[in-house]
């Protein structure tokens, strides 16, 4: 029980790093990342491939790199991996990074590298993905048992979570942040005051990317294992249920929607009866946080905790439930009337 | 008659067309140092696009304008914000999901604590983000909004929301401020109170061009006028001057 416990919340820590990142990118600016599935994987493959050196751990597998350098720089390099393939994205859109063009963009980034991924052994090891992958400290707790090992994973992704969690509500609270917020409100007047809505736009996609690669390369270090099918491109989709269930554009908000729908609905699946046929478990799962996202997006569009301001004389003030108000991100065409 | 490039603002041979519209045609005129300036003419006149040409956020069919001898046609948005040159717009555009405060510090351009690196590092912001608060609050007084201060940019009235843009264009301290209609849609006891704004600003070296039908408000803040028809210009001169203007009457004020 305790052992299932530490997994749970191990699993909801690099889970929250995922919601956070798509938080910036989608909850502050107002950018749809569609793909955003696509930079967790290349977190967790840079990862790998920085870690796994020769060895291939008793697998036989095919790779690039084969480098193996020390912990935690393939997590870092995973972070920053993501972030480069997601701004060079962004360079070669253009188009000042408009929502729909990049949804098109990221979208297609997605199912483009999963295609290549997929059908290329030598990149990755193909579909079948990396497996063996060293885990921080392995060579300093090899005699300790599984819950031992558990508890120090667990402390690492929360470490991770924190510090990330901690920077995203500072660049929340910051003049870049308020930026941010001003191009997703109206991107027209930002850059009558001067600001250029791209540059805006490139942080929180690059900021974000980063978030995505750092918590795919925790997530292939905890399984050790990484392919294909744990990143299809629909993946996304979970995620930003996970944001707007939680609250789009609150940081605590993407804590509670990673819980709620990144973990809770997956786990939950697990007490199911044993009548119930596993095939029908899968769909069943999409089915049910679809209805979950409908139901939110018609009820209770800001989400369980609708996004806060920026302390103002040392309080907070909270959203209104007010209906008049667009709710982010409405962008980013020049709405006069 | 100041020239084109000694002038603040020059507006030479202007033309726009949307599809078959001709929104503005050969329009010219200049915008004098010292003076607050208005802008009139009937509904369709071309004075909103003409406002959008200026700022950038049009690049004129033809013809060119020019910003204290420098030639802005076609620059971006951005560029010419940068200039010192801010606007408001016709229809009030706040940030609705934004608090008043919040809204008013966008209006400052250069800020420390936008880059990407200082974001995060407090004590390299704050002291500029402290005076710009302490800004804010004066300017929130001055349009006399601060009892709203707690408000979001939404949930403003619609005249409220024209306060709010003026202040939040004065945060920028910019050298040439365009107002489109400042005062529609603001409680006759709130003009006096534009009014008083404006006025404040000659002192501080902040030159206005203004757009506006009510010829009264004209009157009271602006010293030299310009009146627009079919997107040229009729006449300009002050405002007693283009009112007894033969074409002026024919075209805006009608005959009495
Ligand atoms: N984006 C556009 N596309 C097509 N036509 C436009 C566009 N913008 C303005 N127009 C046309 O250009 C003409 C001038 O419009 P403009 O808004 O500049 O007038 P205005 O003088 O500001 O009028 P008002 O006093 O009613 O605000 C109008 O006929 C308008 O329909
Ligand atoms: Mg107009």
């Amino acid at each position: 029980m305790l052992f299932y416990l530490i997994e749970i919340v191990t699993l909801i820590a690099i889970n929250v790093i995922f919601a956070l990142g798509l938080n910036i990118q989608f909850g502050y600016v107002g950018v749809l990342n569609v793909g955003y599935i696509a930079f967790v994987a290349i977190g967790a493959y840079i990862t790998a491939v920085t870690s796994l050196g020769n060895t291939e751990n008793g697998f036989t597998q095919l790779y690039i790199l084969h480098w193996n350098v020390p912990w935690p720089l393939p997590v870092l390099f995973g972070g920053l991996a993501a972030a480069a393939v997601g701004l060079l994205l962004a360079t070669v859109t253009l188009r000042n990074l408009r929502a729909d063009y990049l949804a098109i963009a990221t979208l297609s980034l997605a199912q483009v590298l999963y295609t290549i991924v997929a059908n290329n052994d030598s990149l990755f090891n193909g579909a079948q993905g990396l497996a063996g992958v060293p885990r921080p400290f392995d060579a300093q707790l090899a005699d300790a048992s599984q819950e031992v090992y558990g508890l120090v994973f667990l402390i690492i992704a929360v470490i991770f979570a924190a510090i990330l969690f901690l920077a995203t509500r500072q660049l929340q609270r910051s003049p870049l942040g308020r930026f941010m917020r001003a191009v997703r409100e109206d991107e027209v007047v930002a850059e009558s005051f001067g600001r250029r809505p791209l540059v805006a736009r490139l942080a929180a996609l690059g900021i974000g990317c980063f978030f995505a690669g750092i918590g795919g390369g925790l997530l292939i270090e905890y399984q050790t294992a990484f392919g294909s099918q744990a990143w299809f491109p629909l993946e996304t989709f979970i995620i930003f249920a996970a944001v707007i269930v939680g609250g789009t554009g609150n940081n605590l908000g993407a804590v509670v929607g990673a819980a709620i729908v990144l973990v809770g609905i997956n786990e939950s699946t697990r007490f199911l009866p044993a009548s119930i046929p596993s095939e029908l478990v899968g769909p069943g799962r999409g089915v049910l946080i679809g209805v979950l996202l409908i139901l939110f997006l018609r009820f209770r569009p800001q989400g369980l905790l609708p996004e806060t301001r920026v302390r103002l004389y040392g309080r907070r003030i909270e959203t209104p439930d007010n209906p008049e108000l667009p709710t982010p991100p409405q962008t980013a065409d020049a709405t006069t009337s | 008659m100041t020239s084109v490039d000694d002038a603040l603002l020059a507006v030479d041979s202007v033309s726009q067309n949307f599809g078959g519209v001709q929104a503005v045609r050969d329009c010219s005129f200049v915008v004098r140092s010292g003076h607050v300036t208005g802008l009139i003419g009937p509904n369709g006149a071309g004075k909103s696009t003409l406002m959008e040409i200026i700022a950038g956020g049009l690049r004129p069919t033809r013809g060119r304008v020019v910003l204290r001898g420098e030639d802005i046609t076609g620059k971006l948005r951005s560029t010419v914000g940068r200039m010192g040159l801010v606007r408001t717009f016709q229809t009030a555009r706040v940030f609705p999901r934004l608090p008043l405060m919040e809204n008013l510090l966008i209006g400052r351009q250069v800020q420390r604590g936008e880059s990407l690196a200082r974001a995060w590092l407090p004590p390299l912001w704050r002291a500029q983000e402290d005076e710009l608060r302490a800004r804010a609050e004066e300017l929130l007084e001055e349009v006399g909004l601060s009892h709203r201060r707690d408000a979001l940019g939404g949930e403003l009235s619609g005249g409220q929301m024209k306060l709010l843009e003026i202040a939040r264009a004065l945060m920028a301290n910019p050298t040439l401020l365009l107002l489109d209609e400042p005062i529609a849609g603001v409680n006759p006891r709130l003009v006096d109170t534009v009014v008083a704004v404006i006025e404040r600003l000659r002192g501080r070296g902040i030159e206005v061009l203004l757009v506006e039908h009510n010829l009264s408000f004209v009157g009271r803040v602006c010293s030299d006028v310009i009146v627009m028809a079919e997107g040229t210009v009729l006449a300009q001169g002050d405002l007693d001057t283009v009112r007894a203007d033969r074409r002026v009457i024919d075209a805006y004020l009608g005959s009495a």
